[in-house]
């Protein structure tokens, strides 16, 4: 499955998405600033014109262990997400009791992709002792 | 049964990562018993690794798991990390704070197995990943190797340049697999891109991209210029120990990995690629020799010693592994040989820098040696000899080294490399200047200072083992030259000797249905 790398043809439709969003998007600055009305003001001019005052801008410090929590989140977050595809191939291994063939050729029975996912929950868990050891889950 | 066979061929990177997540876990112990074990615990993890080489890691016959190939050249490598590794470990004995322990040497580990994956690595994401199981922990040592404010600077420097370079690495990944259709490297077992560059005959331009994208990514891993600026500063920035780590471990993965490419290309790169190469390394050795020529640091004059190496060691990868018998006509054993020499004679050289301080910082000026063979004359004697292996001059191991590289470089008889040998000889002379500047500092000066030791016993045994094996590897290089030797002919011959392997079990399972 060779790309035939003289004929560009296949991505004209990539481009042609491309064209139509900024097309789209270019229409809709435009339009917006030709209909709406021109008012200024501070309170026009503010961040959330209806919502919360402003209380500084967005580069101000804050606090690392927001940083932290995001980390925490987008680690764990990212790592359960292996399990959902892992759980339907589990599950017709297991049904049928037949070997899967694995992407890379070789046959894989219910007990490896088991034994397999426990190594990553394994994982998981050091992972989670560390950092529950280390403090991180505690706000002050 | 075959999954057991597959994870004893791995078990010596098994073993080093199961080993890391022990060491995290005990290193957060309540008790500073436990966590002063840590150390003398990663050892013997590098000694168990050692026996699962010894004992599973030769290549064989065997059926091999998908992703990786288990090569000579992977058992060299391995053998090479461990135990350079070990070496590096006695120096980082007593580098990390008591409560960090856990992690410092977790994160040795990691790279290390990484640096092993990277050398049995046949696809382009198992590639990808191993590079950046090595880089990934380096950023985190330069971090913890000091509690100042520069080793924070130079890790976040250190960081941002290698997440950037491994950018630009994997974008160059993406060409080759757009142009072959796989990613997976060599091997005998369906579509490789060994195979298709095989078929395809010339290279298209595409390819070319990608190729040269591959070899930004990895020059950023060996410090060649232009993708060798970060160096000065981390090395700087990083505690002494460290940056003999970082001497070492990046780069064997690095050069690795270009010999892998290339041998992905056949040893056969088109034109520009070669002229591109060739420039880099001329320019790679000429600027690192005229800027360790400024500094008046140790290990700032050592960090562009480094990128003045990785130039000298480009020779060997562009000569490649096939022109004719025995070590002298050969790049990559060249390459092999000269970086564990380089990571022995690199690490001998900071670890005494580490050893020794003033006033409770350690040495790292020119003006901070003054004098130290009064003091401390075996730390001097031990600088000198690792000194003199570094400037190439004879009876050390890197005498040995550069004469396998440039010899190489001379038996093809092409006329480019030939005038490359001989701006890495002129280069060699420029720079025995500064590094006799170092040994002159340790003997012929008055000391100004008053020097006291640090860091314990470790440190001074491997300064002692590192010596001591840059005399023995010049009194006998032959047997570590034909285990090189031995590895490049697996890399050369990857796919043929692949041939006679058995077949995918995929295939015998559906001719069982």
């Amino acid at each position: 499955m060779l790309i035939a790398e003289s004929s560009l043809a296949p991505y004209a439709s990539i481009v042609i998405v491309i064209a139509v969003a900024g097309v789209i998007a270019a229409s809709m600055l435009i339009l917006a600033h030709a209909v709406r009305p021109a008012l200024k003001g501070d309170v026009k001019d503010s961040t959330y014109e209806s919502g919360m005052p402003v209380i500084g801008d967005a580069r101000r410090r804050f606090n690392v262990r927001f940083y932290i929590v995001a980390m925490l989140f987008l680690l764990f977050d990212v790592e359960v997400v292996f399990l959902w595809p892992w759980a339907p191939v589990f599950h017709k291994a297991a049904a049928t009791g037949e070997a899967i063939t694995t992407a890379g050729g070789q046959p894989a029975s219910a007990g490896f992709l088991l034994a397999a996912m426990g190594v990553f929950a394994v994982f998981l868990v050091v992972g989670f002792a560390y950092e529950w050891r280390r403090g991180m889950f505690q706000w002050d | 049964m075959t999954t057991a066979m597959y994870l004893t061929q791995l078990s010596p990177e098994l073993c080093l990562l199961a080993g890391a997540c022990l060491v995290w876990l005990f290193g957060v112990s309540k008790h500073a018993g436990v966590r002063s074990l840590m150390a003398p615990f990663t050892l013997l993890i590098l000694v168990a690794a050692m026996v699962c080489t010894a004992q599973f890691g030769r290549p064989g016959s065997a059926e091999q798991p998908v992703g990786l190939l288990f090569t000579d050249l992977a058992y060299y490598v391995r053998w090479a990390t461990l135990s350079v590794g070990a070496l590096l470990l006695l120096v980082n004995w007593r580098t990390p704070a008591d409560r960090e322990q856990g992690e410092f040497f977790g994160m040795i580990l990691c790279s290390m197995a990484g640096v092993m994956l990277t050398a049995s690595a046949n696809d382009l994401v198992v590639l990808f990943f191993a590079l950046e199981l090595v880089s990934v922990p380096t950023y985190v040592l330069v971090a913890l190797s000091r509690t100042d404010s520069r080793a924070s600077e130079a890790a976040v420097k250190y960081f941002f340049l290698g997440a950037m370079s491994a950018a630009i690495m994997v974008y160059g990944f993406s060409f080759l697999y757009g142009v072959g259709g796989t990613t997976v490297l060599a091997g005998a077992a369906g579509h490789t891109l060994q195979g298709y560059f095989t078929d395809a005959g010339a290279m298209s331009n595409y390819a070319i991209i990608g190729l040269v994208l591959a070899f930004a990514g990895l020059s950023f891993k060996v410090a060649a210029v232009p993708f060798h600026a970060y160096v000065s500063d981390v090395y700087e920035g990083a505690a002494s120990p460290v940056t003999a780590f970082l001497g070492f471990v990046p780069k064997i993965a690095g050069f690795v990995a270009m010999a892998k490419l290339m041998s992905v290309c056949n040893w056969h790169l088109p034109e520009p690629l070669v002229w591109m190469l060739w420039i880099v390394a001329a320019v790679t050795m000429t600027v690192g020799n005229v800027l360790a020529l400024l500094q008046t640091n140790v290990k700032r004059i050592l960090a562009y010693s480094g990128v003045a190496h990785s130039g000298y060691m480009l020779i060997g990868i562009l000569v490649g592994p096939t022109w004719g018998e025995g070590p002298m006509h050969d790049g990559v054993a060249a390459v092999l040989f000269y970086i564990v020499v380089y990571g022995v004679m690199n690490l001998g050289a900071f670890a005494v820098l580490a050893t020794l301080s003033i006033k409770g910082r350690s040495v790292e000026t020119l003006d901070d040696l003054a004098g130290i063979s009064r003091k401390a004359p075996l730390a001097a004697l031990a600088m000198a000899i690792c000194t003199f292996s570094l400037m190439g001059f004879p009876p050390t191991a890197g005498f040995m080294g550069k004469v396998y590289l440039f010899s190489g470089a001379l038996s093809t008889g092409e006329r480019s490399l030939v005038v490359l040998a001989v701006i890495a000889v002129i280069n060699s002379a420029i720079g025995a200047a500064y590094y006799l500047r170092i040994v002159a500092a340790c003997y012929l000066r008055e000391p100004t200072a008053d020097h006291q030791r640090t860091g314990g016993i470790a440190p001074r045994f491997a300064i002692a083992v590192a010596a001591l094996a840059m005399i023995a590897l010049f009194i006998r290089p032959i047997d570590l030259v034909t285990q090189a030797k031995h590895a490049t002919q697996s890399i050369h011959t990857q796919s043929s000797s692949l041939a006679q392997s058995p077949p995918a079990p995929v295939k015998t399972l559906t001719a069982a249905k």
